[in-house]
């Protein structure tokens, strides 16, 4: 490159073009030269020799641990074991040693694989793999430290535990179902043995169940999440695309019995959205459950505030789709298919959990669904919306602007108010107005009308005194009348 | 059996589904049902909208775990997840409205198609002590219970009237179901779990003895 520099001018030399290890493609800088298919080879010799340090580091780990894990065993004196507690190490070097290789082995059959891309874009850094390592340590101790309190039972669970991680080592390239398959197999082999060999109530094995679940989905958690081979990844694209297009829907047309106007209730709502957010974050099936029925309660308690009675199932599915859509969780199809096949069943089938969880995949149903009918609008009203040209009501900015902070939404609202005041204000200038004619209206319309009254009946005022004298004037005969009577007296 | 003084033994676990239109007080029901048992339990915080009791049926404890369901029209095409695993069924209507009535029809084929095809289904005219508003009458109900092959009863929700009857009478077909071994608890998607292991290995011996031996790698 050096050799390039007394070049002038913008010519650049083919040479300079092609890939460093030549074989006659074009490079790219982006490749740091190479063309795309070398700088996939340099990138995975050193890819796979972290990948090869970090196995090393995590096999020495679980030495470790194992190691720990039988000297606390024996120390805790159980004299009786000492023998087959010899046994169980040797295996357990056996299956380690058999593990290791394998492990090798099958990582090192995917180099110029066509795998290798998807390997690339599934763990872009070493450090986020030692991250995940470190987490999966600690849950290991963790499980270690918690089946010690069961003795014999413990021993027997955590080497079933290792056997099927090991046997899941090599169904990595079946198909997602038949490890799911297998998985729920184990769940149910590893309580029945606990019941009826074990004698385990089932109380405990409940308890046992949910470590062991934990501890093998957190080591499964990397290659049975939203895999390559099924078409998850599309499915969240495609829902995430869906809520963001519906961004318009309100409260009203879900019919949600939820006020936001009711701070605690806001409070509520902004509890479940983050709940529900938060399952993508988990890695074991039941904390994924765990946040779903936190988020599920929350609801409840806001439809318990607005309305000042508990809630029912009629309330409750709107609402948890109104949740949805608010909160647009990442990955949810993945999610959602993750927990369908990895959770415990007994867990998903009945208890709480489950009927949550399936009052989720109802809601992601729904929204999949969802057309002008189902939200009570006319079909053009819908297609409107929908193609953004118009959006349903003013108010809109307010409900619909997830990342608007709360200064925001109380200035929209005060800007709101302030237009309605403004209307109001004028309404009443114009009433007055109004008022006012009709007053003046009023006074003239008497006026005429007492005009109207006294032109059609014209005052006439007679004297007074001719009247008076004229009372006899008329009779003229007057002194022809006889004289009235005069009483008079009988005598007897 | 080998019931302890724990409330939480019991030997069999039914999933339950309440369904019917909106309104017709699905909760309610739900509510009283579950409601007695938790009377005196001040922390009570389970919704109404799922609960669980523990019920005696002749002898037997049963443990019901009820899922009530949303029952607007426009929710009825994507809540059929609802019904996997549904041991019984209590399909409710209004006797006031004839509308919750004409409907049941709809319900009665989503029940009959998405649950199990044994699952016993109760039907309840519920808010009977609404009886001068009525607008479906007892015969009619009844003749088309008969029709589908459905239990049916008149509740009331705010009386409690029959309520818990309503719930018994499902779990003891359902019962009498598994007795008679119309009925497999081991099948999947039954609804029905064992609730004791003790009573497992006492009705299903295969299972008992041979923990799959073909599984076991040790």
């Amino acid at each position: 490159m050096s050799l390039k520099s007394e070049r002038r001018g913008i010519h650049v030399d083919q040479s300079e073009l092609l890939c460093k290890k030549g074989c006659g493609y074009y490079g790219n800088p982006a490749w740091q030269g190479f063309c795309s298919k070398c700088w996939r080879e340099e990138y995975h010799k050193a890819r796979q020799k972290q990948i090869q340090e970090d196995w090393e580091l995590a096999e020495r780990l679980q030495r470790e641990e194992e190691e720990a894990f039988a000297s606390s065993q024996s120390s805790q004196g159980a004299q009786s074991l000492t023998f087959s507690k010899f046994e169980e190490k040797k295996t357990n070097e056996k299956t380690r040693k058999v593990t290791t290789v394998k492990k090798f082995f099958s990582a090192s059959s995917r180099v110029g694989a066509k795998k290798a891309e998807i390997q690339e874009a599934k763990a872009p850094s070493p450090s986020i793999n030692r991250q995940t390592s470190i987490e999966t340590d600690r849950v290991s101790k963790e499980f270690i430290e918690f089946l010690k309190t069961f003795h014999k039972t413990g021993q027997e669970i955590y080497k079933q535990t290792k056997l099927f991680l090991e046997a899941m080592h090599y169904k990595r390239d079946l198909s997602i179902e038949e490890q799911s398959e297998c998985t729920q197999d184990f769940y149910q082999n590893v309580a029945e043995r606990m019941q009826t060999r074990g004698k385990v109530p089932p109380e405990r094995v409940e308890k046992i169940m949910d470590q062991i679940e934990k501890y093998i989905m957190t080591r499964l958690y990397k290659y049975v999440f939203c895999p390559e081979t099924t078409d998850d990844e599309k499915k969240d694209l495609a829902i995430q695309k869906r809520i963001r297009a519906l961004h318009w829907v309100t409260p009203q047309m879900l019919c949600v019995p939820v006020n936001e106007e009711i701070p605690e209730v806001s409070d509520m709502v902004v509890k479940a959205i983050t709940d529900i957010i938060e399952m993508d974050s988990k890695r074991v099936p039941r904390d994924k459950l765990a946040c779903i029925t936190k988020c599920s309660k929350h609801i409840f308690n806001a439809i318990k505030i607005t309305k000042n009675e508990p809630a029912s199932a009629d309330d409750f599915l709107p609402t948890l789709i109104y949740i949805v859509l608010k909160g647009n969780p990442p990955r949810l199809q993945s999610n959602i298919q993750y927990i369908t096949r990895f959770c415990n069943p007994s867990r998903l089938m009945t208890g709480e959990d489950g009927y949550y969880f399936t009052n989720l995949c109802c809601a992601v149903a729904f929204i999949e669904k969802l057309d002008a009918q189902s939200l009570n609008l006319s079909q053009e009203d819908f297609d409107r919306y929908m193609s953004g040209q118009t959006s349903p009501r003013k108010q809109e900015s307010e409900n619909w602007s997830p990342d608007a902070c709360l200064g925001v939404k109380q200035m929209y609202k005060n800007l709101d108010l302030l237009s309605q005041l403004n209307e109001r204000q004028e309404r009443i200038m114009n009433e007055a107005k109004k008022l006012e004619k009709d007053l003046i209206d009023w006074t003239d319309g008497i006026a005429k009308e007492v005009q109207d009254i006294v032109e059609k009946y014209p005052l006439e005022i007679r004297p007074p005194n001719q009247s008076v004298a004229a009372i006899d004037s008329e009779n003229v005969e007057n002194d022809k009348l006889p004289p009235p009577l005069q009483p008079q007296v009988y005598a007897g | 059996m080998s019931q302890t003084a724990m409330s939480e033994t019991y030997d069999f676990l039914f999933k339950f589904l309440v369904i019917g239109n909106a309104g017709t007080g699905k909760s309610c029901l739900l509510h009283q049902f579950i409601e007695k048992k938790f009377k005196d339990d001040s922390n009570h915080t389970i919704g109404v909208e799922f609960g669980s009791k523990i019920i005696n049926v002749g002898g037997k404890y049963v443990k019901l775990q009820i899922w009530d369901t949303a029952g607007q029209e426009r929710f009825r095409s994507v809540t059929r997840s609802y019904y996997r695993g549904a041991a019984g069924a209590l399909l409710v209507y209004d006797i006031t409205s004839r509308e919750t009535y004409n409907a049941l029809t709809n319900w009665l084929t989503d029940a009959r198609m998405l649950a199990s095809q044994n699952i016993v289904i109760i039907l309840c005219g519920n808010k009977k002590d609404l009886d001068t508003d009525r607008e479906v009458t007892f015969l009619e109900a009844s003749r088309f219970a008969q029709e589908n092959e459905l239990m049916f009863l008149e509740t009331s929700a705010l009386t409690g009237e029959n309520v818990e009857e309503a719930f018994v009478q499902c779990a003891r077909k359902i019962l009498n179901k598994i007795e008679s071994g119309e009925l497999d608890p081991e099948r999947m998607g039954s609804g029905i779990q064992y609730g004791d292991a003790a009573l497992r290995q006492l009705r299903s011996p295969r299972r008992a003895q041979a923990p799959s031996a073909q599984e076991c790698g040790c």
